[in-house]
């Protein structure tokens, strides 16, 4: 594990400085550093989901493979880990941020402990800069770091793991009632949120502990009045990951009027897929295109996302209800296909 | 998953899930609620003395004390 972290470090730096120092060919370079990440992430979490496919396919196409099953052993937080330093190197092939020259300051970046596992993914201009500054560690700091731990705890064990309980029964029916399937949704919504919410404001503590400010990863996505609010509200970071480093090079909403809801489309299928290799995880992306268009693409709008706490809403809306019944759909789907 | 939608028979045990359900959910919203009204990540900090003790200690004990149930990691490490 830390020797693989490490190699996604190094594949990191070399490329960020080859880039930056190689002008005329950091084209080639960030091609050549994008296809190692995505492939050293390609084998450890779509291995046997391409093999699997390919297995189910065969058939079709002439073939008679026996079902081969690779027993990988997914590293902890991998994805985080290559998206945080892919947007690295894409930040400095772009000229956004000069490449780091010292190598323990950049390895300090790239496995800091706190948002190792999980996230939030910083962007290089966010985190980098705090390791060179000195840290001040100050009692509002300690104050914040509190809050952000306590709370942060009681969301995972009490609020989640109570919801959890709940989804689990209504999950664990093969024909649930009515009412079960009511409450497992609704529990489920909590349990994913509870969960989540209490990992990123733990992992955010722990990094005020130690001096340093990671990003929010949620502004109260439930009080959001439409899809497109929800995914501006909901696992902030990655959906700014997506926005500035897959929607927008892929055109973004410029071009003809379909360029907009296909980029989006392909955004949110692999947004769907990098949450997990299976084909739930794509058809729950496909499910939150379920709104009209103008109103789903999370991205559109403008350069940065905005959205004080403040602003007025009608309160926790039906995106609770949207968004949990897609999830259970994927986690029910999911449970089904893996039996 | 169709036929669930058809079997909407009320019993006694689902009074007990939705008590626990709204009770969970009400959490949320108030913690929410105020850091909306307030406009600040950090309004619990910035209350009385003696209701922040009272919200921390609370918080605190109950997650202690639920700490010990067969709890489940955290759902986006699979990620």
């Amino acid at each position: 594990m830390v020797l693989l972290i490490l190699a996604v470090s190094v594949i990191g730096y070399v490329g960020a400085i080859s880039a930056e120092r190689w002008q005329p060919r950091k084209r080639a370079i960030l091609w050549i550093v994008v296809v190692l990440l995505l492939s050293i992430l390609g084998y450890f979490k779509y291995a046997n989901f391409f093999v699997e496919g390919f297995v189910a396919l065969a058939p079709y196409l002439g073939f008679k493979p026996s079902a081969i099953v690779l027993e990988i052993i997914l590293p902890i937080g991998i994805s985080f880990h290559i998206f945080q330093t892919l947007a690295y190197v894409v930040d400095v092939s772009r000229g956004d941020y000069l490449a780091e020259r010292d190598f323990i300051r950049f390895t300090s970046f790239t496995m800091f402990f706190p948002q190792l596992v999980a996230g939030p993914i910083e962007r290089a201009h966010d985190l980098l800069p705090q390791f060179a500054a000195p840290r001040k560690i100050d009692r509002k700091l300690m104050g914040h770091a509190f809050h952000l731990i306590v709370i942060g705890y009681f969301f995972k064990i009490f609020v989640a793991d109570s919801a959890a309980e709940i989804a689990n029964v209504a999950f664990r029916e093969d024909q649930p009632s009515g009412w079960w399937t009511v409450f497992g949704t609704l529990a489920f919504g909590l349990q994913i949120y509870g969960d989540f919410l209490g990992y990123s404001m733990i992992a955010k503590g722990v990094a005020a502990l130690l001096g340093f400010e990671l990003s929010w990863n949620f502004a109260h996505p439930y009080w959001a009045t439409s899809i497109r609010e929800f995914w501006q509200r909901w696992h902030i970071t990655l959906s700014r990951w997506l926005r500035d480093y897959l929607y927008i090079p892929l055109g973004g909403n410029r071009g003809s009027p379909f360029a907009a809801p296909r980029n989006t489309l392909i955004t949110m299928a692999l947004g769907g897929l990098w949450h997990g290799a299976n084909w739930t995880f794509i058809a729950c992306g496909a499910y939150c295109m379920g709104s009209p268009w103008p109103s789903i693409i999370p991205w559109g709008g403008g350069s940065r996302l905005k959205m004080p706490l403040g602003r007025s809403s009608l309160g926790p809306s039906p995106c609770w209800l949207c968004s949990s019944g897609g999830s259970c759909f994927v986690r029910r789907i999911g449970r089904k296909s893996r039996e | 998953m169709s036929r669930a939608l058809r079997n909407f028979e009320w019993y006694p045990a689902h009074g007990e899930v939705l008590i626990t359900l709204a009770f969970l959910s009400i959490i949320m919203f108030l913690y929410e609620y105020l850091e909306r009204k307030k406009d600040d990540r950090f309004a619990l900090l910035r209350l009385s003395p003696w209701a922040g003790a009272s919200i921390y200690g609370a918080a605190i004990w109950l997650t202690l004390a639920y700490a010990s149930r067969a709890g489940s990691s955290f759902i986006y490490f699979q990620f």
